[in-house]
């Protein structure tokens, strides 16, 4: 019964390994510690097999694996939060607020014209089609193409124009003359 | 700031403020029925506005439904390193469950737990040993504590002898003797069998004890106690412990209790 449990689970385990392993690189953690969370995850999935209605059902040991893994990556960054240490899944807001704590020029009058640049940026963007920005905003948000074609059920190449398309518009709609020589970083390849 | 963290910005607060709006973060059973294409289309729809406001969700969708990582890809496993993990996976299982001895595996995070497990042998002795000794000091002391006390119970629970008796009569003047404490009792010896005479005071549903120190700064009420019986010549015995009054002057204060009210009957000065 035990070598039967364990030959059933050793054929999941491997085809998804891979699939917890890449969710956690791709959110941010380093491919060390990505394979120790992929390894709590199926851990995790172990102890609780015999939950499974039928745990030879690829699709609903999929899912099981995918849930565990959504726990043990917020128990994680629940973990890393509480020993104040820098969290992956923030980097984004960390970077923006470091510049933003290192900009030693602001003033009230800076700060209002930033919240202003800030207002017409996401007017700008919400002003999209609905596609197009939500294709950007994924891409903005650090997603890769295949990522966002896989979200939005449709091909990569098809990803790609959307947000070609949106890059122009928002390039025309954003940014003046004035501001060409600010624009390149912006939107431009990443 | 550079202009990419302006727009960055710009993403991360609407993707706030859209949350709001397109409701909680997809479970994993939405994301599945959406990637098997069995939501209706209006909820395919929504989703994909759900998806764009959660990317982590999307983020596992596309780590669990789509293609596999490529060798250039940041998140790409060979088979071998996918075969090393499962062998792993199975020494800690067997070792979680008991099949193979081994050291347990360690907490991320636990420093406390890092250092003991790293810390020379000699320690692990010398907290063995101190936990045994503070253990038997412990029980040691307890149970000659426990005994002495037990002796003690017994030994008051048993007939008491060489108890001295007193009889107390109220203060007030007393002809020929002025207002001298009436008793002079020594604190050394001990224990005492006091009768306190009332006399043929008025008759109370209660009565009530206090010992006060009336010395050295003022009274001070040590003990009190109600539900005194008064015996039928007029008085309430007293059986005082010895050693519980030290050296000093008291005064035994007996209350007649009617309702709230009570009345002071009578106070018997000693001197120990």
């Amino acid at each position: 019964m035990v070598n039967e449990r364990t030959e059933l689970f050793e054929r999941l385990y491997h085809r998804n390994f891979r699939r917890a392993f890449s969710y956690f690189v791709r959110t941010g953690f380093e491919r060390e510690e990505a394979a120790e969370l992929t390894q709590d995850t199926l851990m995790r999935v172990w102890k609780y097999i015999g939950n499974l209605r039928d745990p030879t059902n690829e699709v609903d040991f999929m899912r099981y694996v995918m849930t565990a893994a959504r726990t043990v990556r917020a128990n994680e960054i629940r973990r890393r939060r509480s020993i104040k240490r820098d969290i992956p899944e923030s980097s984004l807001d960390d970077e923006v607020e470091e510049s933003v704590l290192r900009d030693e020029s602001r003033s009230p009058e800076k700060d209002a014209a930033w919240a202003e640049e800030l207002s017409s940026i996401i007017g700008a963007i919400r002003r999209l089609p609905d596609r197009h920005r939500r294709a950007v905003t994924l891409w903005v948000y650090g997603l890769s193409y295949g990522e966002i074609a896989n979200a939005m059920r449709t091909t990569t190449d098809a990803v790609k124009k959307l947000i070609s398309v949106a890059r122009r518009r928002l390039k025309d709609e954003l940014f003046t003359p004035a501001s060409a020589a600010r624009v390149a970083g912006a939107v431009g390849d990443r | 700031m550079t202009t990419r963290d302006e727009v960055a910005a710009a993403v991360r607060a609407m993707i706030e403020e859209g949350r709001s709006e397109v409701g909680p973060e997809p479970t994993t059973e939405e994301l599945l029925a959406y990637h098997h294409g069995e939501l209706p289309p209006d909820e395919v729809d929504r989703m994909e506005e759900r998806l764009a406001n959660y990317p982590e969700a999307a983020r596992l969708l596309a780590a669990f439904t789509g293609e596999g990582a490529q060798p250039e890809d940041s998140d790409f496993v060979s088979d071998d390193e996918v075969e090393t993990a499962w062998r792993s996976f199975r020494t800690r299982v067997d070792r979680d469950e008991g099949r193979v001895p081994g050291p347990r595996r360690e907490k991320r995070g636990s420093h406390l737990v890092s250092w003991l497990r790293s810390r020379p042998r000699w320690i692990e002795h010398a907290a063995v040993i101190a936990v045994v000794l503070v253990v038997g000091v412990y029980g040691y002391v307890k149970d000659q504590s426990h005994d002495r006390m037990a002796a003690q119970l017994t030994e008051l629970r048993g007939p008491q002898v060489g108890a001295e008796h007193r009889v107390l009569r109220p203060d007030g003047p007393r002809r020929g003797a002025g207002d001298e404490p009436v008793a002079r009792l020594p604190a050394a010896s001990g224990p005492y069998l006091l009768t306190l005479a009332l006399g043929s005071a008025e008759d109370y549903p209660d009565y009530r004890l206090d010992i006060v120190r009336t010395a050295n700064g003022g009274p001070e009420t040590l003990w009190s106690r109600t539900g005194l019986e008064r015996r039928g010549d007029d008085t309430f015995p007293l059986y005082l412990p010895e050693g519980f009054l030290t050296p000093g002057r008291y005064q035994l204060r007996l209350y007649g209790l009617r309702g709230g009210a009570e009345a002071l009957l009578a106070t018997y000065t000693v001197e120990m």
